[in-house]
């Protein structure tokens, strides 16, 4: 069995400058696993429905997955959990690197940062130990300064760090944090929520013991899944173009989604491929921890101004989103917008969602340069995507208002502007435009932390596989016609579990069957939990606690006054596409209904889509559901028993 | 004679190695038994160090070493560590290697000794900028696969 020495969670009480260790009872592990799994649950007793984001009140949540760091195959990622102030509601977001590891083997799996710190500090974990360290020193600095600066302070090339830049200290809404070059907690605001806390860094390093229920088990499992993993058909596409290999294929499929989600696809010059990137800007490949697959890349361009820069990336979602839906197929563009947010710390993919936003309204003549800071916001336009980035960082001109979200910029701007912004539960569209596929669709509806790509996109839709393939993996005959909308709900349920199982356990989706069906899965990961912790599931009780996970999740959202009506795809996916092979697809309002509604039933929810007491019941979280009940009761108008416990007097009295 | 070899043109940073190394020699699981390390000195660098013995044919702390805890092994030409007879504290040898292969483990320095003619860290090297190659300590001539590598 795993000992107590691998599940210690440390509470950090910022103001008092305390620390208090606890452990992860093994209960919490069965329901919960770990990273995802907890952060969720315990981020939905932390905060409620009136927590101001970037307040005291909020919460920030840190967790390294069930299996990060340990030998086994892509144990990398680790979660940042908090009220999300881009959104509002729930905030979360993993990334891989070498930071969760480096947590674990410091001693800690959960780290719960309270209340806010007087002035700008770091965290020094080691060897079980957590030192508060000064850190206004690192204010002029951006996130790679910053990081190589804490290495050399406490002089351990060996210590990882995850730090927030210049944007998130300035509390922009949509900054991230960062760790080495490229790897982001990047969607949901994580960074403004670290920067309102004043903690601008958190730095691991240590040499701890992690015991292992069975090793030897646990070599042979990750050898098996180690073959798996690099005799499958995609490896070698994964692992020489990394996320890019999305680029060429949305491309040649016709759903690149262009200018703002106008199109579906774009005409821009051919330059906009992976093989181009790979052979002009590419000087190597980096790897997160234990990961065979290496599928970053490690750029060096020559900018317009003739300096010469380095970086780590760039993934798919920023190539496409200021490629296509920006208009350029500049790389130097791409790249020189990339490296600026990896080193201010912005979400790449929320400031390209909102620099397209802008482009378009700025074509649409809702904004003009009287309102842009004198920038004229004309697609595809180097100056124009670099002047949003800067004035964005910077808090000025129009990035005053996009600093604050796009909620409250679309309010500032006005005539309409909102009508403009693709997004599900206030959270940004990836650049693809995938309303011809279904499954892919409801995902995208339904995802708990908004418009998500990790979440609960159905990847294999894009392979139309046979039925065959899919009963086998899913249970369920899957239609192999993407624009089919029958038993795609099943397909979705079965990603967002796997989602939330992989995110728990800290596995890559990359290397699992999200991406495609030769490697990883719930029995993959059925083993692994069990070699190297001890806990004992069936596959199914794997499964359900992705499903407890996405329920949890779920209340929470509940709790923020979300329901039905925020399931839904953006405004512009009920069009039809433009171009390509299948233009004139759009997502047709009844069968999309009709799906959710099977969708809902298949959870276990409401036609409102509110989990019902029996589902809550199965997943034990009954305690959770009567609080969100009683909340919902509470402000329901014209109850009259709840209104007998409100403050306020009753208007016929 | 059998020797670890790096080609740090294809390392990747993911330390897989260092695991499966510190995995292989004991149930419970700490990269501080890792014979292998790797480690970037600043996050922007384009290489990684890759700190491992190299079997090295001239080895300095052999030489330096005042209890003879570090000696060569005949047969094989493996460079061996001697736990028992190595005194905490002396770190002749960590000053003395240009590789950076002494390692601090658990209970005093540790190095790699090949596994045994096998190493595990070769077989889960991926890009493999780990290999084995084969030398002649005595002829001087060199190694079957220098032209490949990169030092």
């Amino acid at each position: 069995m795993s000992g107590p020495e691998m599940n210690k969670i440390a509470i950090i009480d910022l103001a008092a400058r305390t620390v208090e260790t606890g452990e992860v009872s093994l209960d919490m592990r069965r329901r919960f696993l770990g990273g995802r799994g907890i952060n969720s649950h315990l981020l939905f007793h932390a905060v409620d429905e009136r927590t101001d984001p970037l307040g005291p009140g909020n919460v920030l949540f840190f967790g390294a997955g069930l299996l990060t760091g340990l030998p086994w195959v892509g144990a990398t990622r680790s979660s940042f959990s908090a009220k999300s102030p881009e959104t509002g509601h729930l905030g979360d977001s993993a990334a891989g690197g070498h930071f969760g590891a480096e947590v674990r083997f410091a001693g800690f799996d959960h780290l719960i940062l309270k209340d806010r710190a007087d002035r700008p500090i770091y965290l020094w974990i080691h060897d079980g130990k957590i030192d508060f360290r000064d850190a206004a020193h690192l204010a002029p600095l951006t996130l790679m300064e910053t990081q190589n600066g804490i290495k050399r302070e406490l002089g351990d090339p060996r210590v990882q760090v995850a730090a927030i830049g210049p944007a998130g200290r300035r509390l922009v809404r949509c900054a991230c944090i960062m760790h080495t070059m490229a790897d982001a907690w990047g969607r949901t605001g994580m960074g403004a929520v670290m920067g309102s806390k004043n903690v601008w860094a958190i730095a691991a390093r240590g040499a701890g013991t992690i015991p292992l229920a069975d090793p030897a088990k646990l070599q042979e499992v990750t050898r098996a899944h180690y073959e798996q993993i690099t005799k499958s058909k995609g490896f070698l596409a994964t692992s020489t173009y990394g996320t890019l290999v999305r680029l060429n294929n949305t491309r040649a499929q016709g759903y690149e989604g262009g200018f703002n989600h106008q199109r579906n696809m774009t005409e821009l010059s051919g330059e906009l491929d992976a093989d181009v990137f790979l052979d002009k800007y590419e000087i190597a490949k980096t790897a997160c921890f234990n990961c065979p697959t290496h599928c970053r890349h490690l750029h060096e361009v020559v900018l317009r101004d003739g300096t010469r820069k380095r970086g780590g990336g760039p993934e798919y979602g920023g190539v496409g989103g200021w490629g296509s839906q920006c208009g350029t197929s500049d790389w130097r563009t791409i790249l020189e917008a990339w490296d600026y947010c990896n080193e201010m710390g912005l979400d790449v993919l929320s400031a390209t969602a909102y620099t397209a936003w802008l482009m378009e309204l700025y074509e649409k003549g809702v904004i003009t340069e009287a309102d842009t800071g004198g920038i004229s916001l004309r697609w595809g336009d180097h100056d124009a995507i670099m002047g949003v980035l800067r004035q964005t960082v910077e808090r000025r001109g129009i990035g005053a208002l996009i600093a604050e979200g796009w909620m409250h910029a679309a309010r500032e701007i006005g005539r309409g502007a909102e009508r403009f912004f693709d997004h599900v539960k206030g959270l940004s569209i990836e650049c693809d435009d995938v309303r011809g596929h279904r499954a892919q669709v409801l995902g995208l509806a339904t995802s708990s932390r908004g418009a998500c790509h990790l979440r609960s996109r159905y990847t294999l839709e894009e392979f139309s596989l046979p039925e065959k393939v899919t009963e086998k993996l899913i249970g369920v005959p899957i239609p192999s016609d993407a624009a089919a909308y029958e038993r795609k709900e099943y397909a979705c349920v079965w990603t967002e579990n796997l989602c939330a199982l992989a995110d728990a356990l800290g596995a890559c989706k990359f290397l699992s069957k999200w991406l495609s069906t030769g490697l990883l899965g719930a029995d993959e990961f059925r083993d692994a939990v069990e070699a190297a912790t001890g806990i004992r599931f069936t596959t199914g009780e794997l499964v359900q606690v992705g499903d407890r996970i996405w329920n949890m999740e779920r209340l929470f959202l509940v709790r923020q006054g979300i329901s039905r009506k925020d399931d839904a795809p953006p405004p512009k996916f009920y069009r039809p596409w433009t171009h390509g092979p299948r233009a004139g697809t759009r997502v047709e309002p009844a069968a999309f209904e009709a799906l959710l509604d099977r969708y809902y039933a298949l959870r276990g929810w409401d036609l409102n889509g509110v989990p019902t007491p029996e589902t809550l019941r199965t997943l034990g979280l009954e305690r959770e559901g009567a609080r969100v009940a009683n909340r919902r009761e509470a402000e329901s108008p014209g109850d009259g028993a709840a209104d007998a416990g409100k403050a306020h007097a009753p208007a016929h009295r | 004679m059998l020797r670890l070899t790096v080609n740090k043109t294809l390392c990747t940073g993911c330390r897989f190695c260092e695991s499966v190394c510190a995995f292989a020699r004991c149930g419970d699981y700490s990269l501080g038994n890792a014979r292998i390390r790797i480690l970037q000195a600043a996050i922007d660098g384009r290489r990684f160090s890759v700190n491992v013995c190299r079997q090295c044919a001239v080895c300095p702390p052999l030489g330096a070493c005042p209890t003879s805890a570090l000696t060569r092994d005949r047969a094989t030409g493996v460079l061996r560590l001697d736990p028992e007879r190595c005194p905490a504290g002396c770190r002749l040898c960590v000053e003395a290697c240009h590789l950076g292969a002494f390692h601090d483990g658990g209970s005093g320095l540790i190095l790699c000794d090949l596994c045994g003619g096998d190493p595990e860290c070769v077989k889960a090297c991926y890009t493999e900028a780990l290999f084995l190659s084969v030398y002649r300590l005595a002829g001087r001539r060199p190694a079957e696969r220098a032209g490949s590598v990169s030092e």
